[in-house]
């Protein structure tokens, strides 16, 4: 077998270059449709990691847990009580990154000079800073440092529009868990920058403060968890709803269907190109080969007048498949790879930003090198591409010899 | 003389359309080892459809054709090739080297596709081409050759592996007056010394000099001498 190879190889390798221009033009095309397929499908996965991280950021987490009701009535009347011993242990298992419980209400701020509809978020600083963005968001002022701190977080597009600065007093106004209206007046100790939306509506508490101001005792709306990998959500949540089976328990894709459609339109884009580029470099190949077979037919003949068996020119026309396709797929993924890696600082989409920002993306994409789905790539354009060069060389090995010795002179 | 081909009833029908071309009619044919035969006739008249099909290039419709005892009829395709790389040389009209290949690579291929070593192969291939006159032209490749010097490069890869046949089908066509002579010189040297049979399919009446026998046809019939 090995014999055949090292006396086949050679003539394979040297009948690729007899039309060198038409290989380099295939290797080309090769090369360039897996290049797009790396470089689209990591555009199109940054985009949909980007659309999955800010859904995480913007407080939904991996996942939460609520009052059932709450989902769809988000009020202070359907919220829970402290984890039950059960949760609780569910909740500490080791597949679970980090959780913490949150008062979430709907209320009015006021400053002296604005008021605003707005969402309270009363947090555990200490477990909300392992969970969330807003530990790390405060650009002016301080995060909060105990549960039992006082004081509120408010986003920069909220402070322009009431007109505050760090250390001035706003009252929030808000329905309490008995339905009266309660009122707090708190500092703003610190302004933070984040997602538009969420610096325009969400105002952060403490826990405590929130609860003390809500009428809620220890009780809160909803607990946010946190799995160590995106791929465990399924199962930590699972693992939560059969730990507390009176309550609602959500992962990130039932809590934002719209983000969970983006990444599946991403994967499915990429599916799509990945077909078409296939398709193309397939008919292109299958073309080629075909082409390098019929203006070889008498070769073909002459081959097996000298005594080479169907078998090995079938090799000999799969070989010559795979030194066009190999070296042409590799080239097509170091191009791919070196423009991935070119943009790994970011990939700013400027003024598409803000309509990207609309769907769930970010303004700015990190792309990135993906060698696992490199692999996979290069791996289906070879494996897929001898396939399809088997029928030139099928039809090469069945011509029998005399009908093509015969026919012509050289 | 021992018979080392055989052609009992040979017939071979071509179907070209609705029209049914009988190439061959019921042709029996026995040629010993050793001799060197000449098949002539005009054109059509089937001399090269009847080296093809001792070559096992193509099959007879009816009747069968036995090499060294062994029948053609049972053979596979893969059988055939085993046979014609091992037992049969060949040397074409257009020469039907292969063009990516230098002389030498084009004499070492048949002995490759035996599985001879490097070293043997090398040295017959070396000794085959001084042989035939074409020292120094080792490693260009047949479009850098002369027409006589690609037919001499045709049979040192013909004779190169020591077959017991060796079937020409007009092997001077398209060569001058002198290279014609030249080759059928070297082809009947080799047939003395080396005791490998020819068989010669020509329009070209120099051959008839060189051959020990002349078999005349017409009609897909041998007209002379009758079998």
């Amino acid at each position: 077998m090995m014999k055949t190879f090292f006396l086949i190889a050679p003539i394979a390798w040297r009948n690729l270059w007899r039309r060198g221009t038409r290989t380099v033009l295939t290797m080309v095309t090769v090369a360039l449709a897996v290049a797009s397929m790396m470089i689209l499908g990591s555009f199109m996965r940054s985009w949909g990691q980007s659309a999955f991280d800010r859904t995480v950021a913007a407080m939904n987490a991996h996942g939460q847990i609520h009052a059932r009701g709450f989902m769809d009535d988000p009020t202070l009347e359907y919220s829970m009580p402290p984890p039950s011993t059960a949760l609780l242990q569910a909740l500490n298992n080791p597949s679970i990154k980090a959780w913490a419980p949150r008062v979430v209400a709907s209320a009015m701020v006021r400053s002296e000079r604005e008021s605003a509809p707005v969402r309270v978020y009363g947090i555990n600083p200490q477990r909300e800073a392992r969970l969330s963005f807003v530990s790390k968001a405060v650009a002016q002022g301080r995060y909060f440092t105990e549960p039992a701190d006082s004081g509120v977080l408010l986003g920069r597009l909220l402070v322009d529009r009431l007109q505050v600065k760090l250390g001035h007093r706003v009252v929030l106004t808000a329905q309490d868990a008995k339905g009266d209206i309660a009122e707090i007046g708190v500092k703003v100790i610190g302004i933070y920058q984040g997602q538009p939306e969420l610096e325009k509506f969400a105002v952060y508490l403490p826990i405590t403060q929130a609860q003390t101001f809500l009428g809620l005792d220890r009780r809160s709306s909803e607990i946010a968890y946190l799995a160590n990998r995106r791929e465990q959500v399924s199962s930590v949540t699972a693992m939560l709803r059969a730990a507390a089976p009176d309550l609602d328990v959500r992962s990130w894709s039932e809590l934002q269907p719209f983000t969970r459609a983006i990444i599946e339109i991403t994967d499915n884009t990429n599916a799509i190109w990945g077909f078409v580029s296939f398709a193309l470099v397939a008919f292109g190949l299958v073309n080629t080969l075909l082409m390098a077979v019929y203006e070889r037919l008498r070769e073909f003949g002459l081959l097996q007048a000298l005594g080479m068996k169907p078998a090995w020119l079938l090799m000999q026309i799969m070989l010559e498949s795979c030194f066009l396709v190999i070296p042409a797929t590799l080239s097509g993924a170091v191009v791919g790879a070196a423009v991935i890696l070119s943009f790994s600082d970011g990939l700013n989409l400027g003024s598409w930003g803000a309509g990207a920002r609309m769907i769930g993306a970010s303004q700015v994409l990190y792309p990135q090198f993906d060698l696992r789905q490199t692999g996979i790539a290069c791996a289906v354009v070879i494996g897929l591409s001898i396939l399809a060069s088997i029928y030139p060389a099928v039809r090469a090995a069945r011509r029998v010899p005399v009908d093509v010795i015969t026919r012509a002179q050289v | 003389m021992t018979a080392i081909i055989q052609c009992k009833d040979v017939s071979k029908t071509y179907n070209n359309g609705a029209i049914e071309v009988s190439a061959l009619r019921d042709v029996s044919l026995t040629i010993s080892s050793a001799e060197f035969v000449s098949l002539s006739g005009p054109s059509g008249c089937g001399k090269t459809t009847l080296l093809n099909i001792i070559g096992g290039l193509d099959r007879p419709s009816a009747g069968d054709v036995l090499v060294e005892g062994a029948s053609l009829n049972t053979k596979s395709n893969s059988q055939l090739a085993d046979i014609r790389l091992r037992r049969i040389g060949y040397v074409f009209q257009a020469y039907n080297l292969i063009p990516v290949l230098s002389a030498l690579e084009n004499v070492e291929f048949i002995m490759q596709l035996q599985g001879l070593e490097l070293k043997q192969r090398r040295e017959r291939s070396m000794a085959i081409l001084h042989s035939v006159g074409l020292d120094g032209m080792e490693n260009r490749r047949p479009a850098e050759l002369s027409g006589g010097q690609q037919q001499r490069v045709a049979v040192a890869r013909a004779i190169v592996s020591d077959p017991a046949i060796v079937l020409a089908d007009e092997p001077t066509a398209n060569l001058d007056s002198r290279n014609s002579n030249e080759l059928l010189e070297l082809m009947q040297r080799l047939n003395n010394e080396k005791n490998i049979t020819f068989v010669v399919a020509t329009h070209d009446p120099k051959v008839l000099q060189f051959t020990g026998r002349h078999i005349q046809m017409l009609d897909g019939q041998i007209v002379a001498p009758q079998n």
